[in-house]
């Protein structure tokens, strides 16, 4: 089995130096502090590691400098296998500053290897960062070399003639252990696989030899494959504070791109996504986009933001955005069926009434409904959209709008059509009602629902329409 | 001999008659009144089009006169949208109507802007069967996006103008006028249609109750 391992020399002061837009990054660490990393430019104006701060900003003096962070460099690693996944895989993260792979299995994609390796340095240049490749037959060997100077060969032989020609201050033991072995006269892996094994082991702990093994495959090497992370986080600070939403609209529209290209590169799609609007000096103020189905366009995200940022009004300055999206599906779920009309109907129901309660507010889209109460204008219930619906019995006729108050009736009636219907009711909840019901075509020509009270005042309650 | 050639020239099929020009592409829902569709162009309300409709009263017979159009759209599982109606709609009495009032929807919009861009999605939905939106006045521009977003979504719309002159110049393929005539009927004058001419009907109403027993006058 042939590994490929992909090295990151300068991982950290690489991704600080995407930040600066160029300019030289050298990373400083412990105190007081020392440069422990430089970037290529920084190494050129001389900045080595071990120097004291003061020495390095003499030799360059446009130096950025920024603290070196375990979690940051984690963080950093990530991101990269997460950039790579789509050439490599399956991948293993591999502290603090490598990516492993399998390069026999990606070799049926590619010509050669070189050709694999090629594309991974192009990548990795065009993102900004440093690398060194290298195979071996076990991860561990591919990554001793690609750590010690990088070689990068399909043949074996020829493999374990480079790892035994690597010295010994190239791996990971403990430099008590290097000193001691350069103070046996052993230089080489070479010259360390020469001499007894279980000499080795007694004398220098059985950590090195099981770590010869493992060099050498004679022993299993433990390896967690690697999953992009199942969410989406990103923030973007705006170049300028503001509070109107058109000024918003492109960096929204960046991030849901952004978003969409995620979605996409992982055939996800998402139904809920959380918009945090950042303020200078004020807590940040959360919005939550809900789609009506699982959505990976970014247009379709955008205008929903639009309309909630239009409807809400903004009351403070907008620093910066970020949104969030913990609830992933995977988009293949959401195939339509032979069957798809009535679905996609619905659907584009449901949208609707999304982008309508988004811009004209929560409760303003009802769906009527009705209770069983014998007084008129308790038999009225609303129902938010979804809702199920209540069977309506049939029984005497009722108009299609309701008169919400009654207004009294000024004048005598053209032609009454029906009456009277007794109605009483609400003895049980103290609003209690008896009226006498009728049906009459106003002298207007509207055809109106009256009733008369036990005091004899009359009343329009209805119109037919 | 006259009757003769007449039966001629009307057999020949060469002849286009005005009476036969129907919009051909266009659906149409019955109205449910034989008369007045034999007077609509589309023989019935169109689809995909904007009806611009004065009516200076409710309770006149406005709703029982799109009532068909409803119950046919709530029998596809289409829906059908009230936005901003004068009054509260009734559910008791919606559901006396032969449709099911889970696809009733009622929109309440804060003012002018709101309403026409809540009117403009909703014809622009294929979801939507048909939309009737009340609005005391009309504004021929917001008109005119009303019947590109009706064109588009093949939907049927109607704007119920509650006041404002009817005589002012608008957009919408089929305008009418409704009055109200005593003692329960109504008199439709079709303004303008698309594809067709200029009418004038009176309606009678069905009645409505059932059994229409006699009216209990002297009260």
């Amino acid at each position: 089995m042939l590994w490929l391992y992909i090295h990151f020399p300068l991982m950290l002061a690489d991704h600080y130096r995407t930040r600066t837009a160029g300019a030289p990054v050298a990373l400083t660490r412990g105190t007081p502090p020392v440069v422990t990393q430089a970037c290529s430019d920084a190494h050129r104006a001389g900045v080595q590691p071990g120097q004291s701060l003061a020495t390095a900003q003499g030799l360059c003096p446009e130096l950025n400098l920024f603290p070196f962070r375990e979690r940051a460099q984690t963080r950093v690693l990530e991101q990269l296998a997460t950039a790579m996944y789509r050439f490599l895989s399956p991948l293993t993260l591999w502290e603090p500053d490598g990516l492993l792979t399998q390069a026999d299995q990606l070799g049926q994609l590619y010509e050669s290897l070189e050709a694999l390796t090629g594309c991974i340095t192009r990548e990795l240049r065009g993102m900004g960062f440093h690398c060194r490749p290298a195979t071996g037959t076990t991860p561990r060997m591919a990554r001793l070399l690609a750590r010690h100077s990088g070689f990068c060969s399909e043949d074996g032989p020829a493999l374990m003639k480079a790892t035994r020609a690597l010295p010994v201050t190239a791996t990971d033991w403990p430099a008590s252990v290097k000193q001691r072995l350069n103070q046996m006269g052993l230089h080489t892996l070479g010259d360390l696989l020469n001499c007894c094994s279980n000499e080795l082991a007694s004398r220098l702990g059985p950590e090195l030899q099981e770590d010869l093994q493992r060099i050498l495959g004679k022993r299993a090497e433990p390896l967690d494959e690697f999953h992009p992370p199942d969410r989406f986080h990103q923030y973007a600070e705006l170049p300028q504070e503001t509070r109107s939403v058109d000024r918003l609209r492109f960096p929204l529209e960046h991030l849901f791109r952004a978003l969409e290209h995620f979605l996409r590169e992982h055939q996800y799609a998402c139904g809920r996504i959380r918009v945090t609007l950042h303020h200078p000096d004020r807590p940040a103020t959360p919005l939550e986009l809900r789609t009506a189905r699982q959505e990976y366009q970014a247009e379709a995200f955008l205008e929903l933001a639009l309309l909630h940022l239009n409807a809400m009004k903004l009351e403070d300055d907008v620093q910066a955005l970020s949104i969030d999206v913990s609830h992933l599906v995977s988009r293949d779920r959401e195939a339509t069926d032979l069957f798809g009309n009535n679905r996609t109907r619905n659907e584009a129901l449901a949208a609707l009434l999304h982008r309508l309660r988004a811009r004209l507010g929560a409760d303003s889209i009802h769906q009527p409904g009705s209770r069983a109460d014998p007084r008129p204008e308790k038999a009225l219930r609303w129902r938010q959209p979804g809702a199920s619906p209540d069977s309506t019995e049939t029984g005497p006729i009722r108009p299609v709008w309701l008169q919400q108050p009654p207004i009294p009736l000024r004048e005598p009636p053209h032609r009454w059509l029906n009456g009277p219907e007794r109605i009483q009711g609400g003895w049980w909840d103290g609003d209690y009602v008896r009226r006498d019901y009728y049906i009459a075509v106003l002298a207007s020509g509207r055809c109106a629902w009256l009733y008369r009270n036990h005091q004899r005042q009359w009343f329009i309650h209805g119109w037919f329409g | 001999m006259t009757i003769h050639t007449t039966n001629r020239i009307e057999n020949d099929p060469r002849i286009w008659r005005a009476s036969q020009h129907k919009t051909a592409d266009a659906q149409a829902v019955a109205t449910g009144f034989p008369e007045l569709d034999h007077l609509l162009a589309a023989s019935g309300w169109p689809q995909g089009t904007l009806i611009e409709c004065h009516c200076p009263a409710s309770g006149i017979g406005e709703i029982r006169l799109f009532r068909r159009v409803m119950e046919v759209c709530s029998g596809q599982g289409q829906s059908v949208f009230w936005v901003d109606p004068p009054h509260t709609p009734y559910a008791p009495g919606l559901g006396q109507l032969d449709m099911g009032l889970e696809h009733v929807f009622l929109i309440r919009t804060n003012d002018e802007e709101d309403r026409v861009w809540t009117l403009e999605q909703l014809l622009k939905c294929p979801a939507a069967g048909l939309v009737m939106g009340w609005s005391p006045s009309c504004n021929p521009a917001h008109l005119r996006r009303l019947q590109l977003a009706a064109e588009g979504g093949d939907t049927m719309g109607v704007v119920v103008i509650t006041s404002g002159s009817v005589h002012s110049a608008s957009p919408a393929p089929v305008r009418l006028a409704l009055t109200p005539t005593l003692p329960q009927g109504l008199r439709i004058d079709i303004q303008r249609q698309r594809g067709g001419q200029a009418g004038r009907l009176s309606l009678a109403l069905p009645p409505l109750l059932p059994d229409h027993g006699p009216g209990s006058e002297g009260h």
